[in-house]
């Protein structure tokens, strides 16, 4: 077996043990997500609860008294939990906070004793760290001192600045030690501080189904009405009461464009609609409804869809099955204009698998 | 406060005699035993001691040269014959006072690493720790002080090989040994990731550290010649160099160097500091005055009279002039005699 497939095994063993020994999300506490989009990324080592020289306590409550690296679990001492990802992978904060310092000023890949990092204040008097970041010339610090961030908002780029060997995120939560007084490393692991256990991105969804899965046949100068339901795959819960990270559907391809297709409900030329409902948990359904208007010439079109938190991320289109509605300016009048119940071509599954089928009355 | 470790008898397992060619000479077993039950139950490395034969007959000759340069001693670890450990890219540590010794490393930070003392007739005492990351001679050449890759801190006698743990730390940077035997160091939140870095004074014998200076975020220290120390402190949007005279609690702001300076160093008077911003190397002479840029390069050291500094660019080493003007390309890892808090 080589290399990489043992990896991806014990990868996915690793994976399975987690669920079996997290038995889902019942009692995490859920107020922290992972501090990145993609949801294919993989813990490679947590935190060292023992601060004893030898001894090692992991993430599941494993004592280690060898010293030596425990892929998946933790090495002695380390004090964060790291993510292996390619160099200049998105960062995200992990929950609302205040930048209150960065460094972006190593290189990118530059071996040294100190790296680039942001480090946040939460409101719950924890701070969280982002290590080996990117050089701020190349894009590793997304924010500046004092920014008030949002959960997910991306703050920075991975890099491998610092002593790093292999690029990757070094996350670190810290908590105000009474005692000591002094922050010390906490582990979000152990504590269940991920949304849903084993911790997902903060944005992520998949395609469930929609209105009309075909083609959407408009009679010139008309309005339809078209909804898609996508189910919440990622570890915030979406909301429609806010400004700031209130979950849209925007325009794409490019990215918010000026739709030729804009109805009088939509909120703006980009965006068709915010959420139906006021939230969508982790593992929900939430849908989305808004008009399409024939103002175009008759002839075929396609308009472009993805999920946005707004001003802070788009979601992952691809993993969104790529969404878009074929539109197809018709002269004919059609069922909405006939008055009567429009008749879909009822097409399920995956969007791509659409027919571009005019519609029966 | 920085005793030689036979004065102190605890944690030390005195080195080995290899001779790689022919049998192996058991020396101390017997004394190590006899010296003390502690080391039994917690053995310090033990060294392995090649002579110069020995290192060339087994491949890792290391042969060293010495530049005078304005002054000053450069050490220089001659290309080719160079053969640390199995990472051809071995870091030159520390060079001895008198130039006449260096500290090698075979990597840096992983969790294990090969500690080398090369000495100028070519032996060598060679010492396995968990991992390396810094080393500084004391003033008189004799002894390593050694953070090793989890930060712990270590002295090492050049000569016996004698390695003891002083503190767990952890720590990073380069320490200094100061002349009265107490070492500054930088105490880390984490190896990995520092995102907390306090200077303190160590006192061996006692094991108690004192903090220096309130700064949460130090990167590098530098003993000046009336005793103060500077020392190169991020603080949130810039760097600043500041300054604690000798025998006060006080700090005294001596530069600063705005956003996007690194690798800050400090030459012995005080007067000149280097530093590495955007991939290129700035200097500023004298109080007040604006940093120049004397062109690409990063990680820049000065020698200890400030005359001249020593800057990577890519995998070679360029000793430069103060007006910028390249005096030296090295082709090897090089280092100034008794440069302190330069990076490794």
């Amino acid at each position: 077996m080589s290399a990489t497939k043992r990896r991806v095994a014990a990868s996915v063993l690793l994976q399975l043990a987690l669920v079996a020994w997290g038995g889902g999300s019942a009692s995490a506490i859920d107020d922290y997500t992972l501090p990145f989009y993609n949801p294919a990324v993989a813990l490679s080592f947590g935190v060292d609860r023992d601060r004893t020289v030898g001894r090692q306590l992991d993430w599941t409550g494993q004592v280690w008294n060898d010293g030596v690296p425990h892929p998946g679990r933790v090495y002695d001492q380390h004090s964060g939990v790291d993510y292996p990802m390619a160099l200049r992978s998105e960062v995200a904060a992990a929950k609302d906070g205040t930048v209150i310092d960065t460094e972006g000023s190593f290189g990118t890949s530059q071996f040294g004793n100190f790296g680039n990092f942001v480090l946040l204040q939460h409101s719950d008097g924890r701070r969280t760290l982002y290590y080996h970041l990117a050089s701020a010339a190349e894009g590793g610090i997304g924010v500046a001192i004092s920014d008030a961030v949002v959960a997910g908002q991306r703050i920075g780029r991975s890099g491998c600045s610092g002593i790093c060997y292999g690029a990757h995120l070094h996350f670190e939560m810290l908590a105000w030690n009474s005692t000591a007084k002094a922050y010390r490393p906490a582990d979000p692991l152990a504590e269940r501080r991920w949304t849903t256990w084993p911790g997902r991105v903060p944005f992520d969804a998949a395609y469930v189904r929609e209105s009309n899965s075909g083609t959407e046949v408009i009679a010139q100068w008309r309005t339809i009405t078209h909804w898609v339901e996508f189910r919440n795959t990622g570890g915030r819960t979406w909301r429609n009461s806010s400004t700031v990270g209130r979950i849209g559907l925007g325009t794409w391809s490019p990215a918010a464009h000026s739709s030729l297709f804009r109805a009088s409900d939509w909120p703006s030329t980009w965006i068709a609609t915010y959420l139906d409902v006021a939230a969508v948990a982790p593992d929900a359904v939430g849908r989305f409804t808004f008009g399409l208007r024939g103002s175009q010439p008759l002839g075929s079109y396609r308009e472009t869809f993805n999920l946005v938190a707004q001003s802070v991320h788009w979601f992952d289109h691809a993993r969104l099955g790529g969404f878009y509605v074929p539109i197809l300016i018709s002269n004919l009048p059609s069922c909405e204009t006939a008055g009567s119940a429009p008749a879909r071509t009822s097409v399920t599954g995956h969007p791509a698998l659409r027919l571009a089928l005019a519609p029966v009355c | 406060m920085f005793a030689p470790i036979a004065a102190r008898g605890r944690h030390h397992r005195p080195g080995r005699d290899v001779r790689l060619a022919g049998s192996l000479i058991p020396v101390t077993l017997i004394l190590a035993v006899l010296t003390a039950g502690l080391a039994l139950a917690d053995p310090g490395p033990a060294a392995t001691r090649l002579s110069a034969a020995d290192a060339a007959r087994a491949g890792l000759a290391i042969r060293l040269a010495r530049h005078a340069v304005r002054g000053e001693t450069l050490i220089e670890v001659l290309p080719g014959a160079a053969s640390v450990g199995p990472a051809a890219a071995s870091r030159l540590l520390a060079a001895s006072p008198d130039g006449t010794v260096a500290a090698l490393a075979d990597r840096l930070g992983e969790p294990s690493g090969t500690l080398v003392v090369a000495h100028g007739d070519g032996s060598q005492l060679r010492l396995d720790l968990p991992g390396l990351l810094a080393a500084a001679f004391t003033a008189d050449g004799s002894r390593l002080a050694v953070i090793d890759g989890r930060g712990a801190l270590w002295q090492v006698d050049v000569q016996r090989g004698d390695a003891e743990m002083l503190a767990a730390g952890p720590f990073l940077g380069t320490p200094i040994v100061a002349s009265d035997g107490s070492i500054l160091l930088l105490s880390v939140s984490s190896v990995e990731a520092p995102y907390r870095s306090r200077l303190v004074r160590l006192d061996p014998s006692s094991g108690v550290t004192v903090e220096l200076a309130t700064d949460e975020l130090v990167y590098a220290a530098f003993p000046l010649a009336d005793g103060a120390v500077a020392f190169a402190a991020h603080q949130p949007g810039r760097t600043v160099v500041q300054r604690i005279p000798r025998g006060s609690v006080t700090t005294e702001l001596v530069a600063d160097l705005g956003r996007g300076a690194v690798n800050v160093t400090v030459s012995g008077d005080g007067r000149t500091i280097a530093y590495e911003a955007g991939s290129a190397v700035f200097l500023v002479t004298g109080a007040g005055a604006a940093p120049r840029r004397l062109g690409p390069g990063s990680e820049p050291c000065l020698a200890p009279d400030g005359g001249a500094l020593l800057v990577r660019r890519g995998a070679r080493a360029v000793l430069l002039a103060l007006d910028g003007s390249i005096l030296a390309v090295l082709e090897g890892p090089a280092r100034f005699a008794g440069a302190a808090g330069c990076p490794s």
